[in-house]
Parts: C-alpha cells; sequence; structure tokens
C-alpha cells in the first residue's frame, strides 16, 4: 500500500515538473540564446521566407537546397556577451525603445495608485444608496476588450488633439481596475476598527493614511504588478495612437527587431523581460496571499 | 438630543469628505470612458461627420452585413468556444493535481503564472520559430515522414493561436481553481467515502458542485483574456493576417486605420453589448446557483 503510494506521488512530481518545464521553456531559451554570438543566431534563426512565397505551396518539399530548419538549441555554441555589450554600448535606437516603455508605465502605474487607494476607501465607506450600481459601472468597463475601450479613447484624443502618450497615459490612469480590486481588499478589513477610530474623532484622510493604507500594502503592491505587467505589455494602444517608429514602446518594436535585426532580439527581449520579472519576484508572497483572498471574495 | 444632531452634522460632513477622495476616479471614468462612449454611441447613428444626418441603426446592420466582420465574427466566436472551455478544463485538471502536491506547492503556484506576466513580444519568436515554414514542428514532421504544411497560413493556425493562449492562461485559471478546491470542506469528502460514495461520484457530486462559482469567475477572466490574444497574433502577423486567424480586433484595429469613426463606434458597440450580456447571463446564472445550493 504505502508503495503504490510513493509511486503514485512520484508520478505526480514528475507530471508537475514537466508542466512547470514546458511553462519556463521559452524563457529558459530566451535566456540561453542571449548568450550566442550575433553570427550564430542568424545561421540558426534564419526563415528564407521568400522562396516559400514565389512557390506559394502548401506542402514544401524540404530537399531544397536553400531550406534549411530552425535549429534551436539551448546551449550556446560558445557563450558570449556580445550582444548585450553591443545592446548596451553600441545601439542607443534599441535603449531608447526600452525608455519608451519606461515612461509610457511608470506615470500610468503611479497615478493609478494615487486615484485608487483613495476611491476605493470612498466606495467602501460611503452610504449612498446607489452606490453599488455606481460600482457596477466600474465593473463592466473593467471588463470591457481594449479595442472596445480604444473607441472613446480615440474620439476624445481627435477631439482634443492629444499628443499620442497622453492619449494612452490618461486613461490608463483612470482605469477601473484599482479601485475594483481594492475595494475587494478593504470589504475584508475589519469595519469596526476603521469606526472605533471615526469615534474617537479621526478624519477620513487620517483613517486612510494611518490604519488602512499600511494594511492594504500586498493589494497596492499586487496592483502595481499587474498595472504595470499590462502596460509593459502594451500593443493594442500603442499601434493605434503612435505613429512615429522612434517613439514605439519595445512591446511592438520588439517584432520588428526580430524581423530587421535577428542577431539582436534574444539580448533585447531579456532586457526587456528583467523590469517585470524583478517586480514580480519583489512581489510574490503578496500574490499569493491575494490570490487566495480574491479566490474567497468571489 | 443635542449630542445626536452633532452626530447627524459630523456624519453628513463625513460623506462630503468621502465624495472628496472619490471625486478625482469619478471625474476621469466620466471624461475618458464614459462620455466620450455615449459620444461614439451618437456616431454609431449618424451617416458622417459632416453633414451629421440619423440614420437610427443603420450603421449596426452594415456592420452585420460586412464581410470582413462576419469572418471576424465566426472566428472569433470559434476561438472563444473552443479555447476558453479547453482552458478551463486543463486548468481544473492541473489544479486537481496540484492539490496533491505537498512540497514547494506556492513554487509550482509561482512558475506556473509566469507566462501571464511575460510580454507577447518576447515570446512571440519562439512561436515563430516552433510553427513557421522551417520551424520545429515541421522539422519534426520531416523526420518522421509526414507531410508539412505552412502552418500559420493554413486553416490551423487558429488551433496553434488556442496553444498560445493555454500556454499564457492555464496559470491563472489554475491557481484559482486550486484555491477553490481547498475551500471545499474535507468532511464533504469523508462522508462520501462512508457511504460508499466513488471516486467519480465525488467528483460529479462534490467537487464540481462545489467548485462551480470559481469557475464562474475562472470562465469570466478566461473569456476577458481571450481578447487579449490579438497582442500575440498581431505581432506574429501584422496588420492584415490570413483570413483564418482575422479576429474582431483586427476588424476594429482596421478601421482605426481607415479613421472610420462610424464602424469604429458601431462594431464597438456591438462588442459591448455582447459583452454586457454575457456578464449579465454570469451574474444572473450565479445567482440562481447560489440560491439553488444553500
Amino acid at each position: 500500500m504505502i508503495k503504490r503510494k510513493t509511486w503514485q506521488s512520484g508520478l505526480l512530481y514528475v507530471c508537475i515538473m514537466a508542466l512547470a518545464l514546458v511553462t519556463l521553456l521559452p524563457i529558459v531559451l530566451l535566456l540561453t540564446n542571449s548568450l550566442m554570438s550575433g553570427r550564430e543566431i542568424v545561421s540558426r534563426y534564419s526563415m528564407d521566407i521568400t522562396i516559400f512565397n514565389v512557390l506559394n505551396t502548401e506542402y514544401i518539399k524540404a530537399g531544397d537546397e536553400s531550406f534549411h530548419f530552425v535549429e534551436m538549441a539551448f546551449l550556446p555554441d560558445y557563450i558570449t556577451f556580445h550582444q548585450y555589450f553591443k545592446l548596451f554600448f553600441n545601439s542607443p535606437e534599441y535603449l531608447r525603445l526600452f525608455w519608451n516603455s519606461v515612461i509610457l508605465c511608470v506615470p500610468i502605474v503611479v497615478g493609478q495608485c494615487i486615484i485608487s487607494v483613495p476611491a476605493a476607501y470612498a466606495f467602501e465607506r460611503l452610504q449612498w444608496k446607489y452606490k453599488e450600481y455606481l460600482f457596477f459601472i466600474y465593473i463592466i468597463v473593467m471588463l470591457m476588450p481594449t479595442q472596445v475601450l480604444l473607441v472613446p479613447h480615440y474620439l476624445l484624443a481627435e477631439m482634443v488633439t492629444l499628443p499620442p502618450y497622453l492619449a494612452i497615459i490618461l486613461p490608463g490612469i483612470f482605469s477601473p481596475l484599482g479601485v475594483f480590486l481594492l475595494r475587494q481588499q478593504l470589504k475584508g478589513f475589519p469595519h469596526e476598527c476603521l469606526e472605533a477610530a471615526q469615534v474617537d474623532g479621526a478624519a477620513h484622510g487620517t483613517i486612510l493614511y494611518h490604519i488602512v493604507l499600511p494594511n492594504m500594502k500586498p493589494s497596492v503592491a499586487v496592483l502595481v504588478m499587474i498595472t504595470f505587467a499590462d502596460y509593459w505589455n502594451i500593443v493594442d494602444q500603442a499601434i493605434v495612437f503612435i505613429k512615429n517608429a522612434f517613439d514605439e514602446p519595445m512591446s511592438i518594436a520588439l517584432s520588428k527587431v526580430m524581423q530587421n535585426d535577428t542577431s539582436m532580439f534574444f539580448a533585447m527581449a531579456c532586457f526587456y523581460i528583467v523590469p517585470i520579472v524583478v517586480l514580480f519576484m519583489a512581489c510574490r508572497d503578496y500574490i499569493s496571499q491575494e490570490l487566495s483572498f480574491v479566490g474567497v471574495k468571489n | 438630543m443635542n449630542v445626536t444632531i452633532r452626530r447627524r452634522n459630523k456624519k453628513k460632513y463625513r460623506e462630503w469628505v468621502l465624495w472628496l477622495l472619490l471625486l478625482p476616479s469619478l471625474m476621469g471614468m466620466l471624461i475618458f470612458y464614459l462620455l466620450p462612449f455615449f459620444l461614439s454611441m451618437y456616431y454609431a447613428m449618424i451617416d458622417n461627420v459632416v453633414s451629421h444626418r440619423f440614420v437610427g441603426l443603420q450603421n449596426f446592420i452594415d456592420t452585420f452585413h460586412n464581410l470582413s466582420f462576419q469572418q471576424a465574427l465566426k472566428n472569433t466566436a470559434f476561438f472563444i468556444l473552443v479555447g476558453v472551455p479547453l482552458n478551463l478544463i486543463c486548468s481544473f485538471t492541473i489544479a486537481n493535481l496540484l492539490k496533491k502536491v505537498t512540497k514547494l506547492k506556492v513554487f509550482f503556484g509561482l512558475i506556473f503564472l509566469i507566462p501571464m506576466i511575460i510580454p507577447a513580444g518576447a515570446v512571440v519568436f519562439v512561436w515563430k520559430s516552433i510553427f513557421d515554414v522551417n520551424g520545429i514542428l515541421n522539422w519534426v514532421l520531416y523526420s518522421v515522414g509526414l507531410p508539412m504544411k505552412n502552418w500559420l497560413e493554413s486553416e490551423w493556425v487558429l488551433g496553434i493561436v488556442i496553444i498560445i493562449f493555454l500556454w499564457k492562461n492555464i496559470g491563472i485559471g489554475m491557481i484559482l481553481f486550486w484555491t477553490g478546491l481547498n475551500r471545499i470542506p474535507k468532511t464533504y469528502y469523508e462522508m462520501a467515502r462512508v457511504e460508499g460514495g466513488g471516486a467519480m461520484g465525488q467528483l460529479f457530486h462534490i467537487t464540481l458542485v462545489y467548485i462551480m462559482p470559481t469557475g464562474f469567475v475562472a470562465a469570466l477572466l478566461s473569456i476577458i483574456n481571450s481578447f487579449k490574444i490579438f497582442k500575440e497574433i498581431f505581432l506574429l502577423f501584422g496588420n492584415y493576417p490570413s483570413e483564418w486567424v482575422y479576429l474582431l480586433q483586427h476588424y476594429m484595429n482596421n478601421q482605426f486605420l481607415a479613421a472610420n469613426a462610424q464602424k469604429l463606434s458601431a462594431s464597438a458597440g456591438i462588442i459591448s453589448a455582447f459583452i454586457v450580456s454575457v456578464l449579465f447571463f454570469f451574474f444572473h446564472s450565479q445567482r440562481k446557483l447560489s440560491e439553488h445550493f444553500s
């Protein structure tokens, strides 16, 4: 009996490990391949597609001389940091793309927190009859696909001729996600505690700053992470608003680098995912706390 | 007497402060979301921005008759109807596996969340080198001696998109199911075992019944995330993909490029009506379910 159990749990761990490996595979691939030399990357991944467009066949004959398969590899032939060196010291145009992403994301994340924390508190404490209806509007807007929300943003930006970055940043700051997340957390906050402070004569500002905020740290951290991940990966809004190739954020510029300058791709991609991975690691305890909490609330 | 009046005044004052705290968010909502949305609904009902002639629902009807809109609707519906249930089934199964794991629980949970945060642009190259004409998949097929295919241009491409979708979204669904499973009291299972219920009976009469609310949340989240797959598809195929992956998001995106405010607003109206009805359906059936089981 015991033997069967250990055998079963062994199998279970093998399954889970395999799944984890498949999940991580693309990221591991990025990391290891960024240590290849430029020439190796090009020779491994060059995709000579033109010939197939000419042939325009469904089934490709692999015997053709100009045809070769992608030679994906997890270990470079020899390890070199040359691509990183090139990225940091030799290609300011790529660094600028990174900087574009930064100046797009950081104002949204900061603004979102500044707006959402008081609003969530107010939503929880207000005694207005219709506040749940108002909150439902927030939820509906939150669940809309980006393209649908883009239409109002687009019309507004056309009407008052907002510069492209502001046309993305301003609506991002007021996105209802933060209010929703933080209020879900506040619902579980002991209300007696807040009322006791109120009886003692504390103003709302004091309660918010000294009691609520320190206890909301986990959800604010998760909000920062989710918002940052969302806008760091911005595609939909950027392709509508940003017309100038120099102003593009990394998220869409990277696919152009993939096509035009393949050798730089892996190093850039790694550099690009560093901030979000660091943020994720920094918030990991909060995330596991928050996830179990959201589950309970819903 | 005096005290109650003062308290009432104080309460009023405090409500006022709360409104002040809510005001920035409320104004932002109005200016950047709600008012422009009503403006777009107005645009959807006029014939063009010059004459401002009211045409009622004509733009909506035109949109429905548009062939590329129909194609986009068909592809999007297929993607959601296949992708979302698959995502739920996979994440539920893995959550059941993970439930039995005792060591390194949090570690595995975090690993499965990582695809969620990795930007589409960084991994799109990996998908390309797997599924492209000379990619790994064709290499495997060639080595085994099976016919190869230009997958990204074929009618199978939506299947590939579903695989990418699953890779990205199984994690979050799994975490939701996992927490949901842990909340089902163990005594239910013990009772079922005492009364002689088999593994299948336990699954259908306990697990699936009590996981239902979590399932609703996971399904909703999955539908919302299914619209975000546009990022990957856009980075893989650009503005004009083959007809097999032409989604509603592409249709809207091409209307943006054409700067056609009427068509744009009409299709936004249609999609938002769809989302709102899905939402109402979800909340309604969830309420019914919870009444049924409580």
